[in-house]
Parts: structure tokens; sequence; C-alpha cells
């Protein structure tokens, strides 16, 4: 065919389509005309001939016989087929399924609550794995620590930072630290996150201001007037958006600072840094090591891996003591993405595979649904095929059956997967890593279309390839209604419930151990009583509170929140959890180092107040003053290492402001849920000078948010220009401590759970389509008199066979994939005995609760109905 | 019923062209009956391919349809020879005569005589 003859048939066929979207109806009509015509004249010839009407009729009829057919070839060379055939497709598919409303609903619900988990996953995984960053070739953005050890710090020393800044070629590096700051509002002093940062900061992250300019180099030099950068949303918030805001000050810590520019929204979290200021590095005394956080960017061309190597060649090791070695620290370079969401991943990505296998076992009993569908409407399909429909169009109509279903169950499963994603960021924002970026997007939405498409073809596949097998012929012939369709198709439902029941005992499994580790950990003995705990951070400013009266502010707002209803005793202290506590090192007369000691100042009481157990000895009083001789108490564990013979009590030590008497001996309490206590120090904070910035730990036998509420009315009482002080719940800490356990415990229980149930619904399924298949045996045997109760025990072997051989399989999976678990248990072994012990076993009885209901229907077939229904 | 034959792939649109030719304008039946008449009965006519083939030339222009009454008063679509048609029926006979002489020369083939 020519390139203009093909031209003008493409132009007539899409005229074609066209008036057929216009009017379909018409076309058809026409199309129906001419082959009736056809018809009557093959009639009208037959008559003449000789022939009786009926024999006339009858022989045009069976001339006739592929009618249907060409009805089909026309339509299909008429319009643009594709388009066409699907909405044609779509119109039979929904006339299908309106037909039988319960099995519909149930595959809607059953997709909708796959496709919904699945998003809510995938919408988690595409924020924290896909794109946890905000800043422009995300990629290329490192952090950089040192190590101690192999034991990564998350900090750098000043040194080592000083000689990767002066010589690195592979990137470009920057400092931060975080403080906080009080900004002077209309509606009061206010108490807000920021960071201070060195001129590249800003260069580095690559985000462009909203407003004005970034933090750079102009700012670095001492002499520069102080100036900070706001976040959008503090901007907003704090002062009405002021689009002129550029160049204006703002009182922040009693100063008067320069707004040098807006970050925009995404830069930052509503919970994260809301103000940045220029960070000016003095050198540091002698003797005297700071740490900050360390970002960077790789140059063009250099990899993560040349910058690492770069690194450690560049900073000769710096030797640490530690009793009885000396450690080296090393430098690390990971990407920040790794940083921040490195230990997110990994239980996300196990709950998303294990989300992916449940929307699989789904879309098995959807499968199985279907199968006994194709079964029931056999006759119906073997109707159409004798009357010339193609068996492709009707492989066809089962696939829009299915995309018709998935499609439904996707809009439905969105709407699901937007209440999942809230209950995740409800039940551990930290796993959800930047919770403002955990929403619906494009790459859901095409997520989600995919994931629907995907399960369309799974459940449709299977019955439209075994649709067009039946033989014509047999079932026409056989007369009954649901014919079996034989023994192929069984034995794929079979095969399809064994393969849901295994996968179901290794989510079974992986679940089971995660609860064992989540039982583990919340069964810790942390060394204090959290409950009616709460921990006051209390932030003085240095020009009102400068020359030593933070001491006397400290003790007037103690003395008055003692009085408060309900409080049953206050104590300065470091929080436990907090991880603030610092460490020392003496020197001997020969200048040589002692190992460090970690030490964290407390006040009289601070034992009592947290609940923490003073195993020999007393806790500070009133008696131990900035006069008296220096006293400390130490944990058991620095008790043991000191004075490995006991009585601690009374003997002195180097303490970190000189010789100390040890008066007492505490129990040791975890510096983090999942870290092993260690040994520590315990200073009299009284003797050390009670600083600016101090903790109050609250006991209180009243209700919690009532002393809250107190706690901050004592102290704008004392005094109303400070702002609020930040209260923490202990109770709350360590709940969130361990919510990103309860996160994996949870989610991946109810998946689990979920698995196991609709595979004994796949179970259930089968056997029951079994005995309806044989109800008609079955009522013969019971009419020459079977034993019921072997028939029971006959359909009830089927399911046991079937349920062995899953769980069988199902081990020898969670064999394999139990590695993976490895380093997501907590003080519990991957081979967790009662874990399984447990799961096959729950499995077992779920399968024997399947199959006895079926098995027990058996037995009540009532042989007159069963032979009367052919 | 004795075997009948069944019609090549791509000969029936030129069986089509030429009937109209010969017989001008006829309905669907019409051309049904007039091919297996001029087979002389042998050619057995499938008419679930008969209205697509007559879809399609109708589509690429050689033929055109036009709803008229038939001899006894009722309502069919004829069918008509265009220009167009009539120089693709030209075509297809002379590729036609030259397949059937390429044909016929394989059959005059004799075993040569070593």
């Amino acid at each position: 065919m020519s390139a203009l003859s093909l031209v003008r048939v493409v132009r007539r066929r899409l005229a074609a389509a066209l008036r057929e979207v216009l009017a379909s109806g018409r076309e058809d009509d026409e199309l129906r005309e001419e082959l009736e015509s056809h018809l009557a004249m093959h009639i009208e010839d037959n008559l003449r001939r000789g022939m009786s009407p009926d024999e006339a009729r009858r022989a045009a009829l069976l001339a006739a016989g592929g009618l249907t057919l060409a009805a089909e070839s026309v339509r299909a060379r008429r319009g643009l087929p594709l388009v066409e055939n699907l909405a044609r497709d779509v119109r039979y598919a929904w006339r299908a399924l309106r037909a039988r409303p319960g099995f519909a609903a149930a595959v809607v619900l059953t997709l909708a609550l796959g496709i919904g988990a699945n998003a809510a996953m995938f919408t988690v995984v595409n924020a924290v794995v896909l794109h946890p960053l905000p800043y422009p070739q995300p990629g290329r953005v490192v952090s950089l620590s040192d190590a101690d050890n192999g034991d990564d710090l998350g900090v750098m020393d000043d040194h080592t930072y000083a000689v990767l800044t002066a010589s690195a070629r592979t990137m470009q590096l920057a400092a931060y630290w975080s403080d906080s700051h009080v900004l002077r509002t209309r509606s009061g002093p206010e108490e807000l996150a920021g960071l201070a940062v060195t001129s590249a900061y800003f260069g580095i992250l690559g985000v462009r201001p909203l407003l004005g300019r970034y933090i750079d180099a102009r700012d670095s030099s001492a002499s520069a007037p102080p100036a900070v950068v706001l976040s959008e949303q503090l901007w907003r918030r704090a002062l009405d958006a002021d689009p002129s805001i550029v160049g204006r000050t703002i009182t922040l810590d009693d100063e008067a600072v320069t707004v040098t520019g807006v970050m925009p929204a995404r830069f930052t979290t509503s919970t994260g840094p809301q103000l940045w200021v220029p960070f000016h590095i003095r050198p540091s005394p002698p003797g005297v090591t700071r740490y900050w956080f360390v970002v960077g960017r790789l140059r063009d061309g250099a990899t993560l891996q040349r910058a690492a190597f770069e690194a450690r060649a560049l900073v000769s090791p710096i030797p640490v003591y530690r009793p009885g070695e000396t450690s080296r620290m090393t430098p690390v370079v990971m990407t920040l993405a790794d940083r921040r969401y490195g230990e997110q991943r990994k239980p996300l990505l196990l709950l998303w595979g294990a989300v992916i296998v449940l929307l699989l076992i789904a879309c098995a009993n959807l499968a199985n649904l279907t199968l006994v569908r194709v079964a029931a409407r056999q006759r119906e399909f073997a109707v159409r095929l004798a009357l010339g429909g193609g068996r492709w169009s009707l492989a066809r109509l089962l696939l829009s059956e299915a995309l018709l279903l998935s499609v439904a169950g996707a809009v439905l499963g969105l709407l699901v997967s937007v209440a999942l994603v809230s209950y995740f960021v409800h039940l551990s924002p930290a796993s959800v890593g930047n919770p403002d970026a955990v929403h619906l997007d494009a790459a859901v939405l095409v997520f989600t279309i995919g994931v629907a498409l995907a399960s369309a073809v799974a459940v449709g596949l299977a019955p439209a390839l075994l649709a067009g097998r039946g033989d014509v012929a047999r079932v026409l012939s056989s007369g009954t209604p649901r014919a079996s369709i034989g023994g192929r198709q069984h034995a794929l439902r079979q095969a399809l419930v064994v393969w849901q029941l295994a996968t179901a005992l290794v989510l079974l499994t992986g679940a089971g151990l995660v609860a064992h580790s989540f039982w583990r950990v919340t069964s810790i003995d942390l060394g204090f009583r959290p409950d009616g705990l709460l921990s006051v951070a209390v932030r003085l400013p240095r020009s009102t509170y400068g020359g030593g009266s933070a001491g006397p502010y400290h003790q007037e707002l103690m003395a008055r929140l003692r009085r408060v209803p309900g409080v049953m005793s206050v104590a300065l202290g470091v929080p436990p959890l907090s991880g603030l506590s610092g460490s020392y090192s003496t020197s001997d007369s020969t200048g040589h180092l002692s190992a460090p000691i970690d030490e964290a100042q407390v006040g009289p009481g601070f034992f009592k107040t947290i609940g923490a157990h003073i195993v020999q000895g007393r806790e500070f009083d009133s008696t131990d003053t900035p006069g008296t001789p220096l006293v400390v108490v130490v944990n058991t564990l620095l008790a043991r290492r000191l004075f490995p013979e006991g009585n601690a009590v009374g003997r002195t030590m180097a303490g970190p402001s000189g010789r100390a008497r040890i008066v007492g001996v505490v129990s040791a309490v975890r510096p983090q849920v999942e870290g092993s206590a260690s040994p520590l120090l315990y200073p009299d904070v009284g003797q050390q000078g009670i600083g600016r910035y101090e903790h109050l730990l609250v006991r209180t036998g009243g209700p919690v948010e009532a002393t809250e509420r107190a706690i901050v009315q004592v102290a704008r009482a004392i005094d109303p220009r400070l702002p609020p002080p930040a209260i923490q719940r202990m109770d709350q800490v360590v709940a969130r401590a361990v919510a990103p356990r309860a996160f994996v415990f949870v989610l991946l229980s109810l998946f689990a759970g979920v698995a196991a149930l609709l595979a004994a619904i796949g179970l259930y399924g089968v056997l029951s389509r079994v005995v309806t298949e044989r109800t008609r045996e079955i009522g013969i045997r019971i009419a020459l008199g079977a034993d019921p109760g072997r028939l029971t025990r006959a359909v009830l072997q089927q399911g046991i066979v079937l349920a062995a051989l899953g769980t069988t399989l199902g081990v020898l999976g969670a064999i394999a994939a139990v590695r993976v678990m490895r380093s997501l248990v907590y003080d519990t072994s991957v081979y967790d005995p009662w874990t399984w012990a447990a799961g096959p076993l729950l499995l077992v009885l779920v399968s024997l609760l399947a199959s006895y209901v079926p098995a027990r229907r058996a037995t009540r077939v009532d042989p007159i109905v069963a032979l009367r229904q052919e | 019923m004795a075997e009948k034959l069944e019609v090549w792939q791509g000969t029936l649109s030129l069986m089509v062209l030429r009937t109209l030719e010969v017989l001008g304008p006829l309905h669907g039946y019409g051309i049904a009956r007039r091919i297996e008449e001029t087979s002389g009965n042998r050619l057995a006519l499938n008419y679930g391919t008969l209205y697509p083939a007559l879809l399609k030339l109708e589509q690429e222009g050689f033929i055109r349809g036009e709803w008229r009454a038939s001899e006894n008063n009722r309502r069919a679509k004829y069918y008509a020879l265009t220009a167009a048609g009539r120089k693709q029926l030209a075509r297809e006979a002379r590729d036609w005569r030259q397949t059937a002489d390429v044909i016929a020369e394989f059959f005059a083939m004799r075993p040569e005589s070593a």
C-alpha cells in the first residue's frame, strides 16, 4: 500500500472512529440491518427453491453461523479498535459484575485493603528511602563524623575538621551546631530551635532562599553585624509574612539582629530548626577538643568512595585513652540521607516487602474466587463460544472485569492509604522520617495505578487463560448449570492455597520475632520510673542571669514547685535518656591522662525523684554545699571498676574538679532504652556551680497535664520575660524511643494476621468448592447409607494435607528469609523457639477451623435435594 | 455435501471487485451468491469474512455503499465500484495473471533427461 493510500485509510478510520464514539448505536444498527437483510434474502431464495418456511429459515441461519463473529470483526475494523473495544468490554464487565454484587463487593474490599496498605507503605518509602532530602542532587550531600574504634560518634572533632577543610579536594565542607534562641514576639518570648552554621553551609545544601540571601562569607568575620536567616514557617507565624523583612532587625536573645533572608518551608520541618545564625569557629584552647556536626558536598567527578579514602588519608589518627587500650579515631564519610534515615530504611523496606506479599496473597484469593466464578459461568462462556464469540474476546471480558474491580479497589485503597499514613505518623513519627514530607503525590498515584493494573492481571489472567479451554460440546451437553472445569483448574487452586499458607507462615514468623523483641524492649528495667516524671529544661539568658544569679533562680523555682499540689519531689540534674552526660579525664603528676569517665551533675533528691535505687550510702542533701568537702555518687558499675573489692562508700577518688569522697552507690540507669548502662559518676551540681542551662526533674502524683500547666505558671510568675520552659513527660520519651519498634511490631503483626486470615479463607474456598462439586456424589453416598463421619474426615483430610504442605514450605521459606531479621530483633534469637512453635501451630489451627466448616457441610447434604439439582 | 474449496486470503477482494465490474451495483447477499455461482459452487464463502472484506474495500475507497430498495422492495445496502476500484482491479488482475503465469511455468517443467 502506498504512503498516500495509507494516509487515506487512516483518515477514514479516524473519521469512522469519531462517528463511532458520537453515534455508536446508529452504526451498530446499520450493520445489524445489513446482516438481517442478508438473512432475509437468503430465506426468500430458499423458499423459492421450494423449502418449507421452517427449513428455509434453519438453512439460512446455519449458513450465517458466523454472523456474530462477522459483526465483531466488522466492528473491530471500523473503529479505533483499542478505544472502541475497551469501552465495550468495560460496559460488558460492568453488566456482568452488577449481576453479582456480593462477589464484586468482596473483591473490591479485599483489593482496597491490599492496595491501600501498599500505597501507604509506598508513601512512606517514597519519602524516606527514595526522596529523603529536599536538596538538589541529594546523593552528593555527605555527612562526616569521627569513628572511635568503629563506633560512629555522629560528630567530628575540630582538629579533623580543620585539616579536611584546608586540604580535601573531593568535597567542600561546612560545620554546624544546634542551639536555641529566644525570640521576642507580640505574644511574649518564645524559645526556638536554631542552627549556628559556617558560611559554606547553605551553598553546600544548595537551596535558594525565598527572600534575601542566606548566610555566606560576608557574615563569617567576627566584626560582621549579627545576622539571622529565618524559616518560612517562622516568618509566616511570628512575623506575619512581612515581605520587607530582609534588612530589618528582630530581637533575638535580647539582642538586635538583622534578618538577611528567609528559607523556603521545604528546607526544614515543623519540628526542625526555625532560624540560622553565623557560626564563628575559634581555635580551641590546648587540651580541649570540641565537636560539631559536619556536612559536605562532593565536588564534580568525586565519588563517595574517593572522598572517604581521601579523608582517611589526610587525617592522622588521634590517640584516645581507654583502660588497657589505645584506640584510634578515623573519619567517616556517608551520604546525609544515610545518616538521617539509614536506621529507618531497613524496617521500612521489610514492611514494604511484607505488604507486597500480602497483596499477592490477596490476589491469589481473588484469582481463586474468579476461578470459581469461571467454573460457575462455564455454560455462559460455552454459549458465547458456540455463537461465534472469539476466545480472545472472552479472555478480554474476564480481564476487563478484573480491571474494573481493581480500579474500584484502587480508588477505595487510596482513601485507606491516607488513613493508614496518618496512623503511621501517629504511631511513630520517627519511623516515617520527616512527617511533613509524607503525603500523597504523583509518584504515589503512579505506583497505586501500577499496583492496581498488576493485580488486575494477577486476578484475571489465570481465569482468562482457562476460560477458553473448556470443551464447548461437553459443557453444553452435560446440562448442569455448574459444570466442573476439570482437574487442571483444581490443581491450580490447590497450589495457590499451599503457596498462600506458606507465605503467611513466613510473615507470621517475622511478626513473631518482632513481637518477642518488642516485648523484651518494653520489659527492660531502665533503672528509673518514667511514669509521673517530668523533665523541665530551663534556659536563662546571659543578660539578666549572668553573674551567678542562676543558682538563686533555680532554688526559687524548685521551692515554689514543691508547693504545687500533687508534686512529690523536685531536683536538679541531667534527665535520664537525654544523652546529656559529659566526660572528663584527669592527669597525674607526669601529665598522663586517665581513661575518660562519664559524668552527670545532679542535685539533692535527684535519685529519689527519678525513682532510682540507692544501693549503699546516701544521695546528696542540703548539707552538701559549695563550702563543704567535695562529694560524689557513683553507679554500681563505676564502683565495681574503681573498687573491685567493694565498699566504695567513704573512699575518695579523682573527680572532675579535684579529689572527692564517695557518699553513695546507686543502681545503673540506662543511657538509652536499648543501650546497656556504663560506669557513671554523679558530681553534686550545687558544689560544681549551678549554670544558666539546667534541667529540673519533677515527680508528680497528680494529673500530669495539670502539673505541666502549673510549672509554666510558676515559671512565668518568677520571671515573665522568660519563654515558657520546655517540658517533657518521661513516659512519652520512653514511648518515643520504642515507637519505631512498636511501628514494625504493630504493622508486621497486622500484615501477618491478615495474611493468615486470607490464606485460611483461601483454604476454606477450595474445600467448599470440593464439597459443592461433589454434592451429587455425596448425596448418593448418603442415600446408600454412607457414614457421615467418614465423609467429614475425607474433606478434613484434604484440608490437613494442604495445611501440612503449606506449613512445611512456610518453615523452609522462613528459614531462608529469617536472615534479614537479624538486625531487627532485640535480645531475641532469630530461631526463637516460641516464635517457631507458635507460627506453625497458629496456622495449623486456623487451617483446621477453615477445613472443618465445609467438612461439616458435606454431612448435611440432603440426598433428595442433591439429586434433584440436575 | 461435497468438499468445498476455501477462499484464499486476498483473492476475495479481487472476486468482489470483478463481480461488481461485470454486474454493476449489488448487495452483500447478491455478491456472495454470484461468487458461489461463478465458481460453480466449488467455493464456500464464509459470510464472516465477506462483510469485513466489503467494509475494508469501502474504507480503502475502492467500492461505495448505498442503501436502496432491492428487487423485491427490501432495503439493502448496494455496493458499486469506484474509479479507484477500477484501477485497483486492473492492478490486481495484472498481478494475478503474472502469478498464474509463473505458477503455470512451474507446472510446465519436465524432468530433464541427463
